[in-house]
């Protein structure tokens, strides 16, 4: 068959990372590892008590919810008291769709929101790499409305490439693992561009000498677009080096029946994406707001949000850890992942952020952040900012997008950068 | 009229003559090499080249010819006397015209040689405008995907539309991947194939907003305006004509099924009893109309009981939308469809023996709603019933709240309620005792603070200003409730008021009250069953905030809630529409599907039944819960959960009732909704399949190949198997097709010979639809070129005729005017800094831009004079643009906008009255032809000269130095400045053709309006002497100028930039007969824009092209 059907067997795929691939493609200029960014998000808010830090560098202390952070917390920042623009507090029915745009969307039947951090970035930056972005997500949209009369659509996405266009979240892990190597799109155009060059060779057999010129202009052109597409898809799968364990198993078809797996895989495919610069926007919505999300495996039988409404109790704050472990676990995996002097997490900025405090109310965000992005952040810090004038979440928004090279004037509700980071 | 083949034999004899006169071996050689050597190459030469010409290239007459357009200009020069200049050795007259005419007779005797060649007409992708229009063309949505590509570079005559100009990148192939993508995601699989959504289908929002949108809009078009129809129905008895209720109906723009209803109704409801007798009453009351216009006061009774009908005996409304958590999804939709159901029915039990009146909220001192005297009115009067009807005030009070309080909290704290007659004991202790509190008027004791009236009575409560800053903010509630023990059998209507008893039996807020299990309600039933029937409380519910949604808290979900509509009101044909739509809703949605997780996901967070092991199996993502065995398995735990109990392993029950009837039932419907899914996917897939294969033969413009479609075919199998759903697969063969050479170049089917030959049916169709309206040929234009009509020259013409009376011909107008005229690029290149100049706005800008294309259109489409573009009195004004022009063109367009209400664009006359007239008035050309700030003379000049007259000037010199860039700047005005710069002679030498045209437009400012001063308050002179020396003054003048002495020069122009753009490529000397026979035949047909179409469509150089073996040295 063609050497673009590939990967499609079990552990057949062999990702090259960053460097290597740099070099495969010749794009020498490209001296420093990319910059990366993705944003976990879950909902319904946290266990309060459990979830605080103090003090920097060797004096950092965490909280029993951080737990999982503790080897790695040198890379961490634990960024307490920012907010969301004034209204998008209370209800469960906004916030996802407030954290990364930082606007209040419109109640009622039309949607209308903004452009999300993470797509003004793949916007930018998207064309760099096989994924602009890769939005994913362990919970099913909804699109119901809330009692507030707010469509449940905001309820459950964070990315929106443009006001009234949430990003469809992949949920299935077999699937985001394809979009890396074969990104379903540009397969298809592969399969487009090709019988457009069946086309043009019927073409030119029928036209006079000087028309094909004409024709032989097109064909070039649709044919160095044709090999650019392959190549990007055949992009580490051509060598089988094995010199190294950088493999992963393609994941099952169909959907992992519970969410510590579903989350899991969804956490190792962020990271093979970042390794081998398929992407360097990533999403994954681990939970919704208003989440219907289910943990059997640590002996809780009813769902997310109705423990998150019991937010004192003892099984939100099993729930509070667990998704701080996977986000720890993503952290951890990248932190391993050797890139240049340092790690791929040193050149990322892994966000997990959760649009409540508690159940119903929203007076600060629980935010952490790991990677330095290349240095561009110092890292093992609490930063509290509950008593400054400026903290909006849409600062800290203006300045990620800042240090990966994009200058904004203006997003969400500020114009301004948060000072101190 | 016309007749075209005379065109062309005048064509041809004119070719014949000149033949004769045909040159001799080397004219250039022997008659004008020796005078360019003598007088011109001294300046023109390899080394020194003025105006960068080189004479010393030309050998012979073939560098001539080969050169015709640059010897044109210099022979013009020459004819003109502007060459040698005078410092020069100078020939004499007759030395020089006997040079123009040698150069002249070599010219045409090479252009006569080849008349009529085709010439080189290269493949090329289309344009950026062509490839817009025909994606509107192909998918009837305006996607504009070109819309931020770099801009198209211009060739051949000076248009984008050429083989040259026109070319490919692998960048460009990029963003018309991207392009076609833009395109493809607009496209929306629905039952009965493909359409195109106004905005990209990316998302389950735009699936949703896209069909539910289409509901609503039909429902708010078919919507029931009761008083229209009881309007029409009361005309209707007293009509003149025989008409038939129907056709009545028809004339009025109304139901005809639901007028007859009403008619019906009104009309034998004196016959009936209870309510619809009194409404009979009113309605024989309301007399004959005595105009069109007004309606008689009695008429509105009519309008009042009605509603008053709707709304006391129709099925109360309960809220629909129940947002609370709690809420069972299946029980809200079997609660919606009895809602549903009982719109037009009247139900004893729904109505009510009490009611709580809200009667007045006191406003507090010195509100302009001074107490002084203030009073409010009770008034009861029997309705249906004879004997004691009693009503029982329960405890009237005021109160912060507007319901009663719940418990003594409420009472003391929240609402800090005081009794009306704790009041009234202070105030007016007498009415304490008038009222009767305590005591029944039928004997017997009460409540001490409530009080008994018998209808008919009128009770009146004086609110003194005394008690206003006591009760200030609170509001008078009056408990009223038909006294059960003495007036079990009554009927009576409640109204309350202030200042003065109500009036009106059937106003808006008149209560009846009545037992609903009273016999005095029995009565009343078959009735009210006759008027609910033709009068329902709603004819389908559309919520506010929700839409169509079904209301249920958080799950997404739609409901159908509209039988009065569908049953009373719509025809079966809207009705099959509407269906139709629901359809296309529910399977763009996948409404089934998308209810099922919805509901599994509800069940669990909100509603927590499925908080149960039993139920761990359950993901509301598994694609396997809408199978059937995955939801039978559901649905089975789901009705033991519910404690019903089945017979067996089976989903039936043993004992039925109601709860399991809802419970089966929810999820029949389901399975029904999935089957219909998957019916209607294979339905759509087979009728989309068929639409993209229509579409793919538009896109190519001719029938498609054997073949073709199977490889396009293919293409989709290819997707599917790739796992792609069947719309993402449609999606891709659709790219396919636009990014095929077949849609997105133009490229004649050549045959083998060297000779010259004509075009193919299909791609003459797609040359004169592309050249008339920049897009592909519509379905009629196909079927002529199919049927072989467009091989002669009376098909030609009557397929350009009827193009041209096409709104679609405004793309001609936009895009040739634009580009010959240089105003194309206005919107993105504006030369004006907009900062200076308040109030010029985007929408004034776009108004600007489109004026020329108004006109032009205009004058095309009705088959008016090419010269009507110098000179037409008339334009067109949208508001924008009448308020910039101001004077007499703005009070003519509101005077239009009064009478029509149409606020959009509209003709307007006396431009020549205005100062204006033509495209050189428009503010679009005058705003182009400006500099910043400033206006440009020189600019404006130039156009007219240069652009619109064909005048060729050498390029400017390096060194030229700059004028100011702002009025206020300049130390005198920019007319004088001009002067100055040209009293140097060598600036002289083409300034002086072009600056005094320029200065006659002075009266305009930087971005058009009329000016008496310029921006630094100097006074403006537009008086000018033109280069013919005679004095004119403004447009008015340079437009007459234009006619009387350069209307040749105009005409020139014009042909040849037509032709060229007609052609897609640079005019050749070969095409100068042509030029000269449509120049000829304008002169001879009052100018008529379609002698130029029809010419030029019908000539060889269109119709024609030359062989894949043509050898240009062997013609």
């Amino acid at each position: 068959m063609s050497r673009r059907v590939v990967l499609h067997g079990l552990g057949a795929s062999m990702a090259l990372p960053w460097l290597e691939s740099a070099r495969l493609c010749g794009a020498d200029a490209m001296k420093t590892p990319p910059k990366r960014f993705a944003f976990l998000f879950f909902g319904d808010g946290i266990h309060p008590p459990e979830w605080w830090s103090k003090g920097n560098g060797s004096s950092l202390e965490l909280g029993p919810a951080f737990a999982s952070l503790e080897s790695v917390k040198q890379k961490v920042n634990f960024i307490h008291g920012l907010r969301h623009p004034d209204n998008v507090v209370g209800g469960h029915a906004k916030g996802a769709a407030g954290i990364l745009t930082g606007i209040q969307p419109l109640g009622g039947r039309r949607i209308q929101a903004a452009v999300s951090m993470d797509q003004v970035l793949a916007q930018r930056l998207g064309g760099d790499t096989v994924l602009p972005s890769l939005v994913l997500g362990c919970e099913r949209p909804v699109s119901g409305f809330h009692e507030s009369s707010y469509s449940m659509m905001y309820a459950s996405h964070v990315s929106w490439s443009s006001p009234v266009s949430p990003v469809p979240a992949e949920l299935y892990p077999s699937l985001a693992f394809d979009s890396l190597f074969e990104s379903r799109s540009s397969r298809t155009h592969v399969s487009i561009l090709d019988y457009v060059l069946d086309q043009l060779k019927d073409v030119s057999a029928k036209v006079s000498h000087s028309d094909n010129a004409k024709i032989e202009e097109y064909t070039t052109s649709v044919r160095e677009i044709e090999q650019r597409l392959v190549k990007m898809q055949e992009r580490g799968v051509d060598e089988k080096s094995g010199s190294d364990s950088r493999e992963l198993n393609r994941p099952a078809d169909g959907l992992p029946n519970q969410i510590d797996e579903h989350s899991r895989l969804m956490c190792d495919i962020v990271a093979l994406a970042f390794q081998t610069d398929r992407t360097r926007i990533a999403t994954l919505l681990l939970t919704n707001n208003l989440s219907g999300q289910v943990y059997p495996f640590l002996g809780l039988n009813v769902d997310h949000h109705n423990y998150s409404h019991g937010w004192q109790n003892k099984a939100f704050a099993s729930i509070t850890r667990f998704w701080v472990e996977q986000y720890a676990y993503l952290v951890g995996k990248l932190d391993s992942m050797q890139e240049g002097d340092g790690t791929v997490l040193d050149n990322s900025c892994i966000m997990l952020a959760n649009e409540q405090w508690t159940a119903h109310s929203a007076p600060k965000i629980p935010l952490v952040m790991s990677g330095s992005l290349s240095g561009s952040f110092q890292t093992g810090q609490t930063l509290e900012y509950e008593s400054a004038k400026e903290r909006k979440m849409s600062s800290l928004c203006l300045s990620i997008m800042d240090r990966m090279g994009v200058t904004l004037p203006e997003f969400g509700n500020t114009t301004d950068q948060l000072v101190g980071i | 009229m016309l007749s075209i083949p005379r065109f062309i034999l005048l064509a041809q004899a004119f070719i014949m003559c000149s033949s004769v006169s045909s040159a001799t071996a080397d004219e250039y050689v022997d008659s004008v090499l020796p005078y360019v050597q003598k007088y011109c190459v001294e300046c023109h030469n390899s080394e020194v080249h003025k105006g960068e010409l080189d004479l010393t290239r030309y050998a012979g007459s073939t560098d001539v010819t080969a050169s015709f357009r640059r010897w044109n200009n210099i022979i013009e020069f020459v004819r003109n006397g502007e060459m040698p200049p005078e410092k020069a050795k100078q020939p004499s007259i007759n030395e020089s015209n006997a040079v123009v005419e040698s150069v002249d007779r070599i010219l045409l005797a090479e252009a006569v040689k080849h008349a009529g060649d085709p010439g080189i007409v290269l493949p090329r992708r289309l344009s950026h405008t062509e490839y817009d229009t025909a994606i509107r063309a192909l998918t009837g949505a305006d996607i504009r995907p070109t819309k931020d590509f770099p801009a198209d570079p211009a060739g051949g005559e000076g248009f984008d539309n050429t083989g040259e100009a026109l070319g490919t990148s692998p960048n460009l192939v990029r963003k018309y991947l991207s392009a076609a993508q833009l395109v493809a995601d607009h496209l929306v699989l629905q039952p009965g194939g493909i359409s195109f959504a106004p905005f990209p289908v990316t998302s389950y929002n735009e699936r949703k907003k896209l069909t539910e949108l289409a509901i609503i809009d039909f429902y708010e078009d078919h919507s029931v305006d009761i008083v229209q129809y009881l309007e029409a129905a009361w005309r209707y008895r007293y009509r003149q004509q025989e008409l038939t209720i129907e056709q009545w109906a028809l004339k009025r723009g109304l139901s005809g099924k639901y007028l007859s209803l009403v008619w019906q109704t009104l009309s034998a409801s004196s016959s009936h009893a209870g309510f619809v007798k009194e409404l009979g009453d009113v309605w024989e009351a309301v007399p004959a109309p005595v105009n069109d216009m007004s309606r008689p006061t009695e008429f509105r009774d009519l309008h009042n009981i009605v509603a008053f009908g709707q709304r006391v005996l129709c099925a109360p409304e309960p809220s629909l939308i129940k947002a609370n958590a709690g809420n069972w999804p299946i029980q809200h939709l079997d609660f919606r469809a009895k809602t549903a159901a009982a719109r037009d029915k009247f139900d004893r039990s729904s109505l009510k023996n009490e009611t709580l009146l809200n009667v007045i909220k006191v406003a507090a001192p010195g509100n302009e709603v001074e107490a002084e005297n203030l009073s409010v009115f009770i008034r009861v009067d029997p309705a249906f019933a004879d004997g004691d009807n009693y009503v029982l005030v329960k405890r009237p009070l005021f109160s912060l709240a507007t319901i009663l309080p719940r418990n003594e909290d409420d009472e003391k704290t929240h609402h800090k309620v005081q009794s009306l007659r704790s009041i009234l004991d202070r105030s007016h202790p007498e009415l304490v005792k008038t009222l009767g509190f305590g005591v029944h008027p039928a004997g017997g004791e009460i409540d001490p603070e409530s009080f008994v009236v018998k209808a008919p009575t009128v009770v009146e409560i004086p609110l003194t200003g005394g008690m206003q800053s006591e009760l200030s903010g609170k509001h008078l509630l009056m408990p009223c409730q038909l006294d059960h023990e003495h007036s079990r059998e009554g009927s009576v209507f409640v109204q309350h008021s202030v200042r003065e008893p109500g009036q009106n039996r059937f106003a808006g807020n008149v209560e009846h009250l009545i037992y609903g299990d009273s016999d005095t309600a029995m009565s009343l039933a078959d009735s009210s069953a006759v008027f609910c029937h033709a009068f329902p409380n709603r004819f389908f519910y559309v919520d506010n905030v929700r839409g169509l949604a079904a209301g249920f808290h958080l799950v997404e979900g739609f409901f159908r809630d509209d039988q009065p509509l569908t049953q009373k009101v719509l025809t079966d044909s809207e009705n099959a529409e509407l269906d139709r739509l629901w359809q296309q809703l529910d399977f763009v949605t996948q409404s089934a599907e998308t209810l099922i997780r919805g509901f599994v996901w509800f069940e669990r967070s909100e509603r927590e039944i499925l908080h149960d092991k039993r139920f761990n199996f359950l993901r509301s993502e598994d694609p396997q819960l809408v199978e059937e065995g995955l939801l039978t398995r559901f649905e089975k735990l789901y009705l033991d959960k519910m404690g019903i109990k089945r017979v067996g392993d089976t989903l039936e029950t043993e004992s039925p009732d109601q709860k399991y009837e809802m419970i089966h039932g929810f999820f029949e419907q389901i399975r029904d909704g999935l089957q219909r899914q998957h019916d209607s996917m294979e339905q759509a897939e087979e009728r989309a399949l068929a639409d993209i294969e229509r579409l793919a033969g538009r896109a190519f413009r001719r029938t498609l190949r054997p073949g073709e479609w199977q490889s396009l075919l293919s293409l989709y199998r290819k997707l599917r198997d790739d796992g792609q759903t069947v719309e993402a697969s449609l999606r891709g063969v659709l790219i396919a097709v636009l990014m095929s050479p077949e849609f997105c170049y133009h490229r004649n089917t050549r045959p083998d010979g060297n000779g010259i030959y004509p075009l193919t049916d299909n791609d003459l169709a797609s040359r004169l639809s592309f050249f008339l309206w920049s897009s592909v040929p519509d379905e009629e234009l196909l079927a002529a070129a199919a049927a072989g009509k467009l091989r002669s020259a009376d098909g030609l013409v009557a397929q350009t005729r009827r193009m041209l009376n096409d709104s679609r011909i405004d793309s001609f107008a936009r895009e040739f005017l634009g580009q010959w005229l240089r105003y194309r690029d206005f919107l993105a290149k504006d030369p004006i800094h907009a900062a200076a100049f308040p109030g010029y706005t985007n929408e004034l800008r776009e108004a600007m831009a489109e004026e020329p294309v108004r006109l032009a259109t205009y004058l095309i489409r009705t088959d008016q004079s090419v010269t009507d573009l110098l000179s037409s009195d008339m334009t067109f004004v949208n508001g924008a643009l009448a308020k910039h022009y101001g004077g007499t063109l703005e009070q003519q367009y509101r005077m239009v906008v009064a009478g029509n209400g149409d606020q959009g664009w509209h003709p307007v006359t006396g431009l020549h009255a205005a100062g204006r007239g033509g495209l050189s008035g428009m503010a679009v050309i005058l705003t182009k032809n400006s500099a910043g700030e400033r206006t440009s003379p020189v600019k404006r000049g130039f156009w007219a000269v240069h652009h619109l007259l064909g005048q060729h000037f050498p390029p400017p010199p390096a060194d030229v130095p700059e004028l100011p860039t702002t009025e206020e700047g300049a130390m005198t005005t920019i007319r004088e400045l001009l002067a100055a710069h040209v009293a140097d002679a060598q600036c002289a030498m083409c300034h002086l053709h072009f600056d005094s045209l320029g200065l006659a437009m002075e009266g305009f400012d930087p971005i058009g309006r009329v000016r008496t001063a310029d921006r630094a308050g100097r006074p403006i002179n537009n008086e000018v002497e033109l280069p013919n020396g005679k004095t004119a003054g403004g447009i008015s003048g340079l437009i007459e100028y234009i006619m009387q002495h350069r209307r040749e020069d105009f005409l020139r122009t014009l042909c040849r930039r037509f032709l060229g753009y007609a052609l897609g490529r640079s005019v050749n000397l070969s095409d100068q007969p042509l030029l000269m026979a449509m120049e000829e035949a304008l002169q001879e047909n009052e100018f008529r824009f379609s002698v130029m179409f029809e010419l030029v469509v019908c000539s060889p150089q269109f119709r024609k092209q030359r062989g894949r073996g043509f050898q240009t040295t062997t013609r």
